[in-house]
């Protein structure tokens, strides 16, 4: 929020010497690109994140079952993919040209559905939630899904709000799926725009050694853009944190419970 | 209630039969696995790149077959073992470091009886999460910048000779766990945190009533809950021991080519290759060699586990 | 409340699966024979495009008979996306093969469709130069057509105009750079916004007395004069560049924090260096003058040669996947030779997208929702393109006259085979990013760490480097005559 002149010359500093609203301005002057990337972004946020969290409590839950057969096997099976994956191309043969996600909003949400690493977190606490309640609603002759949705999830909600929050935010930071599966403008994702004005910066300096290209400094945007661009793209997700958090704050504990 | 609570305890890992139940957890489990399988699954036949002379004339199956020549340009660099040495060394230090303060944090925050502090803590140690490594790149530049830094600039007014950061490596395995700690600080503690709302309060209660001080509390209840977690959250972490966090060494130290002794790590030894070579065989292929250290490392690691105690292993 | 959520996760749930389900059967859109895709690094978000298109449809229907249809990546995707599209097979017909994605590259990856005969049946063949086509050429075959622009650009220094004026600097005698101490030491002691020159715009050595060279990876040349390769860092050239940029720091000419610093367009931008280097070409002190919105003069300190270098920097390429590869010549073809439809692509409509002042000049209009930033070194024949206000007078006249008399370099048509020597080049160029920062910011004596640096080189293998490259020349040599 400094004005570029002070940042020139002094450099920056902990403190900003010289308050300016120019560059918020700038950043705004073709609001657009930046209000479409807002509702691209925010739909396959919350539309991801809700997805992610309900299918990945499903596949947790059971895996805390001892008696289930073939409960390891199934952990391996997604800690393998955790470690080794095929790489981009294949991937992207397959969402583009067998599910021609390309190009659409799913292509935010379909092929980055399950988080192992947060679906092992969700198996640990499910472990820990105490097997008699589902036991006795057993008895009642309540099956599986109920159980589920009536007392697994209610009971985990701190558990399921971090989780939520954690997939929330990494959707909101996603730049690279843009990069590599959207074309319409009006499919890209905010973080992408900021993104892109960094990898313009990175892309230059690689070619510094190249003198048979004419770069072209002036589409880059001053410093203070950038760090206004950085501000307009994260500020809304802090915003959202307070909403999560009033899920860790409360406890429940399992007092709370009534069958 | 209580008696809730009291079964919890006693209880014995029934090992009866689920019966009907066994189909209705597997239909549960299908629709993600599908996702798993179609997205995960599917490609990973693409790791076979890594060892074929890739030609897009003739398809990924059609290339032809090149052992392991993709590797090593990697693997018989006179660099492998410095990268390899600052890979490991250093996530080891992230690891250790990062789940110390996690839990402390995370305690603290339990501790912290007013919800106003509670929330505006946590906000303040959440933040640095929302924020990109190039955006803390500029801000540790603010620091520690030779001209404008300010801890030079503090350092000047005790009369204390400046230091050229950025050219200095013996300073970064400090720096790079400082900012890497405090960027995830704040969200690895939410996740304990969380386990910490799971503990019955009236276990903790019962102990304060007993005249346990706060650290036998700390140390025979709450710890205790939280092993289970830092046991699965550390093998998982292990398990990428083998890759480094790109922007974290490449922004933050500004590619500096005077702390490359220290800060070169495997991401940015290859991420320097290919814009060299654009060879894209090459990054499958050392994609596919973190793998398998990955893998080895948490096998062992799973194994040791499950020796102590089976309910805390991955599998 | 939990039965909502639950009823909207259901729902969610259902929704999913149905696009899932949907977008598995949809119908693949063919390839319509008669539409050519054009795949172009740009500012991909161009909403007036779509006009410029059928525009551009209107022309190639009546001359060739079909359809473009033009997307636009952005630059710095491109790189990325192109190999993503070439890999995976995707539909496309024409793309930019250059700088950004290399024809040595593409060869490599087998990616583009032999276009020889093609081409040289057509128009185009005959407008390019045949030492540019002969170092494009690559076992006989041509994958890629180049565009046609600057085919040779050395370097030159330039210069805020007004601080020459002010402090007297004749530019004409100034002969290297040790001429500039005197003027660079007055904008030191008078100008304290200003900084006399960008870290490491300089080098050694007399301005007639040096000439461009084949580099490969920064890191070795090749010296027609006695048929050597040689190792940059190692020549006198070298060492004395370090020596000229430590004195340089130590008269304040440069930024003190110059080692540091890992961007500085926004000092660039505004002019704040009164000498930098850009690529030497007619036109390149306004296209400074331009970017920064001051005056820039500029001075030629190294000639350019005609190389695979430049040769290959911006070209356009048919794609393996093409199925109309004919067709897509046929249009590179008009891209080349229709002036009108050149400047379509390279301004978009009159009247929508630009003015036009006179026959040959052109004003854009601002936020008109197209802009190839005028471009039109990109793809084509930029000899057609009109002139926008900063470029001068006859400037593609000059431009052509210097691509004629270039000198040209003695191994056009070598094409460097990489893979034996990929562990070295990237152990090389992990020492030379190394040093190359501190030699050009220059706060320390290179008589301190130059000898170091040379040694790591050779430890990284530069000389298996250098041996190799040899080793291809001289069999490309022995082949060629």
């Amino acid at each position: 929020m400094t004005d570029e002149k002070t940042l020139l010359y002094s450099g920056y500093q902990v403190i900003p010497s010289n308050f300016s609203l120019e560059a918020y301005k700038y950043v705004f002057k073709n609001p657009t690109t930046i209000i479409d990337a807002y509702k691209v972004t925010f739909a396959f946020s919350v539309i991801g994140t809700a997805l992610s969290v309900l299918l990945m409590a499903m596949l947790a839950y059971p895996l805390t079952k001892k008696e289930l057969k073939g409960r390891n096997f199934v952990s391996f099976l997604l800690f393998f993919t955790m470690l080794f994956s095929g790489g981009l191309v294949p991937s992207y043969i397959l969402i583009t040209r067998y599910l021609h996600l390309g190009d659409t909003i799913w292509v935010y949400i379909l092929p980055s559905m399950i988080s192992v690493w947060y679906t092992f977190m969700m198996r640990t606490f499910f472990n820990d939630l105490p097997k008699e309640i589902f036991e006795s609603a057993l008895v009642d002759g309540a099956g599986e899904f109920r159980i589920f949705f009536r007392m697994v999830i209610p009971l985990s909600k701190p558990v399921i709000a971090a989780v939520a929050l954690f997939i929330f935010l990494g959707k909101w930071n996603d730049w690279f799926t843009s990069l590599l599966y959207i074309n319409d403008p009006k499919l890209v994702s905010l973080q992408y725009l900021l993104q892109k004005i960094m990898n313009d910066i990175k892309l230059l300096s690689e070619n510094s050694g190249n003198m048979s290209i004419q770069k072209d400094t002036s589409s880059i945007p001053t410093e203070s853009v950038r760090m206004a661009m950085a501000i307009v793209v994260a500020g809304p997700a802090l915003l959202v944190f307070p909403f999560f958090q009033k899920y860790f704050v409360k406890g429940l504990t399992i007092g709370s419970v009534k069958g | 209630m209580k008696e809730v609570i009291k079964q919890r305890k006693v209880s014995t890992k029934s090992k009866g039969t689920l019966g009907n139940r066994k189909w209705q957890l597997y239909g549960m489990m299908a629709i993600p696995l599908l996702f798993v399988i179609v997205f995960s699954y599917i490609p990973m036949f693409g790791i076979i790149i890594g060892f074929k002379d890739y030609k897009y004339s003739r398809g990924i199956l059609g290339s032809e077959w090149v052992g392991l020549k993709n590797f090593e340009f990697m693997v018989k660099s006179n660099d492998f073992w410095n990268i390899t040495r600052n890979t490991i060394l250093l996530n080891l230090l992230f690891i250790v470091v990062g789940v110390i303060s996690a839990v402390v944090v995370a305690l603290i925050f339990y501790e912290l009886k007013s919800r106003i502090a509670t929330k505006v803590y946590q906000t303040i140690f959440i933040t640095p999460h929302f924020l990109s490594w190039v955006v803390v790149a500029y801000m540790v530049y603010a620091l520690l910048s030779p001209e404008y830094g300010t801890i030079n600039k503090i350092l000047g007014a005790f009369g204390i000779s400046q230091i050229n950061w950025y050219s200095e490596p013996k300073w970064w395995p400090l720096i790079l766990t400082i900012t890497n700690t405090w960027k995830i600080v704040g969200m690895d503690s939410v996740i304990y945190y969380a386990a910490l709302m799971g503990i019955d309060s009236t276990l903790y209660e019962a102990a304060e009533v007993d005249g346990a001080g706060k650290l036998k509390i700390v140390k025979n209840i709450i710890l205790p809950c939280l092993v289970p977690l830092i046991a699965i959250l550390t093998i998982l972490k292990i398990g990428n021991i083998f890759r480094a966090d790109f922007g974290l060494f490449y922004q933050v130290t500004r590619d500096s080519g005077a702390l490359y002794s220290v800060t070169d790590v495997i991401d940015t030894y290859l991420y320097r290759t290919l814009t060299v070579t654009g060879d894209m065989s090459l990054s499958t292929s050392v994609g596919f060699l973190q793998s398998i250290v990955g893998m080895v490392l948490v096998l062992i690691t799973n194994y040791i586990t499950r020796k102590i105690n089976p309910d805390n292993a991955l599998f | 409340m939990k039965k909502v959520l639950k009823r909207v996760m259901s729902a969610l749930l259902c929704a999913t699966m149905l696009a899932g389900a949907m977008s598995l059967c949809a119908c693949e859109k063919k390839a319509d024979a008669e539409t050519l895709v054009w795949y172009m690094p740009a500012d991909a978000n161009q909403p007036g495009k779509d006009a410029v298109v059928e525009e551009i449809n209107k022309i190639t229907q009546e001359k060739i008979g079909v359809n473009i249809d033009l997307r636009f990546i952005d630059e710095s995707s491109y790189n990325q996306r192109l190999e993503m599209m070439l890999a995976s097979g995707e539909e496309m017909d024409l793309c930019f093969i250059g700088y950004l994605y290399t024809l040595q590259n593409a060869i490599r990856k087998e990616a583009l469709t032999d276009i020889t005969e093609y081409v040289k049946n057509l128009e185009v063949y005959d407008t390019i130069d045949e030492d540019i086509w002969k170092s494009c050429t690559y076992e006989g075959k041509l994958y890629a057509v180049p565009n046609i622009q600057i085919m040779s650009m050395g370097t030159a220094a330039v210069f805020r105009k007004d601080m020459v004026d002010k402090y007297g600097l004749d530019l004409d005698s100034v002969n290297s750079y040790n001429d500039l101490i005197p003027f660079f030491e007055k904008i030191r002691d008078n100008e304290p916004d200003l900084i006399p020159e960008r870290a490491g715009a300089c080098f050694a050595g007399e301005f007639d007395k040096t000439r461009t060279y084949d580099v490969f990876y920064d890191l070795v040349r090749y010296n027609p004069e006695n048929d050597k390769v040689e190792v940059s860092a190692e020549m006198p050239g070298g060492y004395n560049r370090a020596v000229l940029c430590h004195e340089f720091y130590q008269k304040g000419f440069v930024r003190k924090d110059a080692a540091t610093v890992t961007d500085d367009t926004a000092d660039l931008n505004a002019g704040r260096y009164v000498q930098t280097n850009d690529a030497s070409k007619p036109g390149d002190a306004e296209e400074r003058t331009r970017m920064t919105g001051h005056e820039y003069v500029s001075k030629e300190v190294v000639p350019g040669i005609m190389s695979y270098n430049t040769a290959t920097a911006t070209m356009l390429g048919v794609p393996l996947q093409s199925k109309n590869p004919e067709k897509a010549v046929e249009f590179i073809n008009l891209l080349h030779t229709d002036k009108d439809l050149y400047n379509l692509v390279v301004f978009g409509v009159e009247g929508v997208n630009y003015k036009k002042i006179s026959d040959e000049r052109v004003e854009r209009i601002e936020n008109s929702g197209y802009d190839m930033k005028a471009k039109g070194w990109k793809f084509g024949n930029q000899f057609n393109q009109y002139l926008t206000p900063e470029l001068p007078d006859g400037i593609w006249e000059k431009t052509k006259e210097i691509n004629d008399n270039a000198e040209r370099s003695e191994i056009l048509g070598f094409f460097l085979d990489d893979s034996m020597i990929t562990t070295e080049i990237s152990q090389c160029t992990k020492v030379r990013q190394e040093y190359s920062k501190r030699i050009s910011a220059g706060v320390e004596d290179p008589a301190e760490y130059y000898d170091e640096y040379l040694d790591k080189l050779k430890k990284a293998g530069v000389y298996t480097i250098r041996d190799e490259v040899q080793r291809q020349i001289d069999e490309f040599k022995k082949n060629n005559n």
